[in-house]
């Protein structure tokens, strides 16, 4: 089965000034994401993993021009879209929606339920007036909420509830790619499941795009086909799911894989802990950026920067996989 | 579809219960609907005045045919006074109009968008909250002719910044919401996030500022009708007053001037302990 | 400290401009004829067409506009209808009046304003702060004529300590001590006029700025540290209120011009409120139009010294 690519990262950077002099120039910048390249599958789930500062947020809403990128390209279906500007970008929102991670805030409080899944489609004049309605109600349903809710007001529900909806917003205008930006992490975990579910079955029966952007390997592990892993702005890692989990390659991967929790106690590794903290993503170490954390660092690591280097569609950048390029 | 509000109504009951519990919010409250209920009822409780009464009639102390004495030109003063609440609710209504109509979009502009815009806006604003208006508002007066709208454009043009800088700071907090940012992921257009979604999440304080902005009105209204900058047709307050003091018996007959002084104290005072009452019931913080 | 010198200068410069702009838009774009703005509709003809010709009314809007602000910055600012001398003259002799009863009241209103404001909302809520609320509300809202006039009535007439208005008693011919033990009472009460209401008004905003500062996280960090509670109020919260609190000072500034006309007025205090009260009755546009640039100007310049102050205060600020 050939399989289609819709959308194409390339080089992507998002930098943000930290300080300017007294002519307004800028004088350092916040590297939060630095040269990111993908690309993304119809039909597939890409997870993002990374912890806190590591940029994985920021390239979910460079992708949606929420954050203008600094440098690099996205291209949706061929077509450039990091330049796109007024109603042409207006017009392209409708294929990639983003589901976000605090329930509580990305709701509109004072509108509906029902409201904030119809004035989508209104403003996008996609469907007729009365068919949004009933396209509101549907997709209620499809999240597992009742008709009836369309009334009501968010802060009358729960956070998973809250989540379903922010769910059904998205859906709404009926996107090709829907980004998933930590959207389960403020849910218990029980609760959790259930959305995750949730977004399995609906991407089965909708043909979804995910990318799924999350601090928690497990999570990733469930819905992915193909992980990236990131590090304070830059791929350490990706591969497709069997592959990472089967033959971890960068350290930082393996210590990730080795914090999940695993209930066979026979089955159980050493866990792995990291050194230190994160550096700031404003002054990242020279050389690799994980060697201050990394506890297979070499002295060249510090040094020199590694590249992206690609085996057979399993990328690393590590020096310890630094071969000769075929 | 139906919308019914009922779920809101719990929102709305916690914040009418807040309000109830700050007395002086509650005071103003009473004294705003005495201010409209007197304006409305006026026909009723006092015929108006107009041209000149009996000489017998002039400067007479309070008496129980002349509630409020006589003025000047032997007319009643107290239905003066009651005639004059209506004038003071058309100014202070319209002043809000004008002061809501340009402050609102330039502090919502410049809240969301922030960058130039706000600079620009906010640059202006500053001018205008720096500079002595009641002076800029005496040329004004004194140029473009002293009818009881343009006095009260006058002061509109000149309040829109109190409501333009408060629009701003609601608009920036609220435009850093998630769920504006889901607006905008959503490609909703700027304009009906900025006049919808921005607007009706930040109109609390915007509603708290025109109220007491409606007090500041009448203020300046006052002082330039007693400077003689006002209507000469429509007898304010502050008209009363000016009559007052250039009667030269300000003082001797001191009836003349209480009254509407009193009546412009109440007026004030009403609305500015509702405006305060509305800034403690609406701000969740406090209602700790 | 320099810079922010700088950047205060240019918005004060901006800010003038703008306000002499306005002077200029409001009597040249009003309907009917511009002449009678600037030009004594009682003069001679002959005279009057010279002065066309000196004013450039006949030229286009634009070239008016630039001879206005040339003629400002040499200091000319138009001749009185009224008094047939130049504008500039006049205002100098009546400013330092106003600017001495402003300024007076404003350290008076900032020097009782603050304490009060500070334990209103310290001691919020509390009987103490509702009182202090309610009168300065009431304070704020009392039309400033008829109290002055009250003022006037019971310690001018009925308790006759203070003069009946002026600025100085006409005709005394006594200097130094003396003269200035005159000029002060007849000082007193209008600034007592002016100081209620504008003390009820800083009073009050003090407080509301105290009250959000009061709410911050450090203040209670502060306490739960066992600071002393008097420490805790003046070092960490009123440092940090007093930023808004003196800029509020300068825009106070401003809005206390208007509340020195009505004083003015009332008082017969020869400043330049007055001035203005006079100047509106007799239609003498160009002492109108030279009184607001000049009040402008000081006000401005107060407000450049309030950031100026501001700047000082700020910790932040300081180490840029």
């Amino acid at each position: 089965m050939k399989k289609q690519k819709i959308l194409e990262v390339k080089n992507l950077k998002t930098y943000f000034p930290l300080k300017r002099n007294y002519f307004g120039q800028v004088t350092n910048y916040t590297k939060a994401v630095d040269d990111v390249s993908f690309d993304l599958y119809k039909g597939e789930v890409l997870g993002i993993v990374g912890e806190t500062g590591s940029g994985k947020s920021t390239i979910g809403r460079s992708l949606l021009r929420l954050v203008e990128p600094t440098g690099g390209s996205i291209f949706y279906r061929g077509e450039n879209i990091t330049e796109m500007k007024g109603e042409k970008l207006r017009k392209i929102r409708k294929n990639i929606q983003m589901i976000f991670q605090d329930p509580f805030a990305s709701l509109n409080p004072r509108i509906s339920i029902g409201e904030c899944i119809v004035e989508p489609m209104k403003e996008h004049a996609i469907y007729r007036k009365s068919d949004c309605f009933q396209r509101a109600l549907m997709l209620l349903e499809k999240v597992g909420l009742d008709k009836d809710y369309y009334i009501r007001y968010p802060h009358e529900f729960s956070g998973g509830q809250r989540q379903r909806v922010g769910i059904a917003r998205a859906l709404a205008l009926d996107p090709e790619i829907i980004i998933a930006d930590e959207a389960v992490s403020s849910l218990d975990v029980s609760v959790q499941a259930q959305i995750i579910n949730l977004f399995s079955d609906l991407q089965q029966e909708l043909g979804l795009t995910y990318i799924f952007i999350a601090h928690d390997l497990s999570v990733v592990k469930f819905v992915s086909n193909s992980i990236i892993v990131i590090y304070l702005g830059e791929i350490m890692e990706i591969a497709n799911k069997e592959d990472l989990f089967n033959q971890p390659l960068h350290p930082y991967t393996q210590a990730l894989i080795s914090a999940i929790p695993v209930p066979d106690p026979n089955k159980r590794g050493r866990r792995i802990i990291l050194k230190g903290e994160i550096p700031s993503p404003a002054h990242p170490p020279t050389g690799c950026k994980f060697s201050t954390r990394c506890f297979k660092a070499m002295d060249v690591c510090h040094e020199i920067h590694p590249d992206l280097v690609n085996f057979d569609n399993h990328q690393v950048r590590c020096h310890l996989y630094q071969k000769k390029e075929e | 579809m139906n919308k019914f509000r009922s779920y809101q109504q719990g929102k709305w009951l916690r914040i009418g219960q807040s309000f109830f519990e700050h007395r002086l919010g509650v005071i103003g409250l009473i004294g705003v609907i005495v201010v409209f209920l007197i304006a409305i009822f006026a026909p009723f409780i006092a015929t108006p005045v107009s041209g000149y009464g009996e000489v017998k009639d002039i400067l007479n102390s309070p008496s129980l045919e002349h509630i409020f004495g006589t003025d000047a030109l032997g007319l009643d003063l107290f239905s003066q006074v009651i005639w004059g609440t209506r004038i003071s609710l058309q100014v202070g209504f319209l002043v809000v109009l004008i002061a809501a109509l340009v402050g609102i979009p330039i502090g919502l502009f410049s809240g969301y968008y922030g960058g130039w815009v706000s600079t620009l806006g906010m640059g202006l604003t500053n001018v205008f909250l720096t500079l002595p208006l009641l002076p800029l508002m005496i040329i004004a007066a004194a140029v473009l002719g002293s009818n009881i709208n343009n006095v009260a454009l006058i002061i509109g043009l000149f309040s829109w910044p109190q409501i333009a800088r408060i629009t701003r700071a609601a608009a920036a907090e609220v435009t850093g919401m998630q769920y504006i940012e889901a607006a905008k992921s959503l490609g909703i257009r700027a304009n009906r996030i900025i006049f919808h979604h921005v607007l009706v999440n930040a109109s609390a304080p915007i509603l708290v500022n025109l109220t007491i902005v409606v007090a500041t009105a009448i203020i300046s209204e006052s002082a330039l009708s007693f400077l003689g900058l006002g209507d000469p047709l429509t007898w304010s307050w502050g008209k009363i007053l000016h009559n007052a003091h250039r009667s030269g018996a300000f003082i001797s007959s001191w009836w003349f001037s209480l009254f509407p002084s009193l009546a412009i104290t109440f007026f004030v005072v009403s609305f500015n302990f509702l405006g305060m009452g509305m800034r403690e019931a609406l701000n969740p913080r406090l209602r700790e | 400290m320099f810079k922010v010198l700088q950047k205060q200068l240019i918005k004060g410069f901006i800010t003038f401009f703008i306000a002499v702009s306005i002077t200029f838009l409001i009597l040249r774009l009003m309907p009917g004829d511009p002449t009678t703005m600037l030009i004594d509709p009682r003069m001679s003809e002959a005279a009057r067409q010279r002065l066309l010709i000196d004013f450039g009314l006949d030229k286009p809007l634009i070239t008016q506009y630039f001879l206005y602000l040339k003629q400002l910055f040499c200091g000319n600012l138009g001749v009185s209808f009224v008094f047939r001398t130049p504008v500039s003259e006049i205002i100098r002799e009546r400013l330092p009046w106003t600017l001495a009863l402003m300024g007076i009241t404003q350290i008076i209103t900032m020097s009782i304003g603050i304490p009060l404001g500070v334990m209103a909302a310290y001691k919020r809520g509390k009987l103490v702060d509702q009182i202090i609320n309610a009168l300065s509300i009431l304070g704020m809202s009392i039309f400033i004529p008829w109290l002055g006039i009250m003022l006037l009535f019971f310690f001018g007439y009925i308790l006759p300590i203070f003069p009946v208005g002026g600025g100085y008693t006409p005709g005394l011919s006594v200097s130094g001590w003396g003269y200035f033990l005159d000029v002060g009472m007849h000082f007193i009460l209008p600034v007592l006029t002016l100081t209620i209401i504008y003390l009820a008004n800083y009073t009050l905003f003090t407080r509301a700025s105290m009250v959000d500062v009061l709410n911050e996280d450090y203040i209670r960090t502060a306490r739960s540290k066992g600071m002393e509670e008097k420490r805790v109020i003046w070092n960490h919260g009123a440092r940090n209120a007093m930023i808004s609190t003196v800029t509020m000072a300068g825009m106070l500034f401003g809005r206390m011009v208007g509340g020195a006309v009505l004083t003015e007025t009332v008082y017969a205090y020869p400043g330049v409120g007055r001035m203005i009260y006079d100047a509106v009755g007799q239609q003498d546009f160009p002492l109108l139009q030279g009184s607001f640039i000049v009040l402008a100007l000081s006000v401005i310049v107060m407000n450049i010294v309030a950031d100026l102050i501001c700047a000082y205060l700020n910790p932040r600020m300081k180490m840029e």
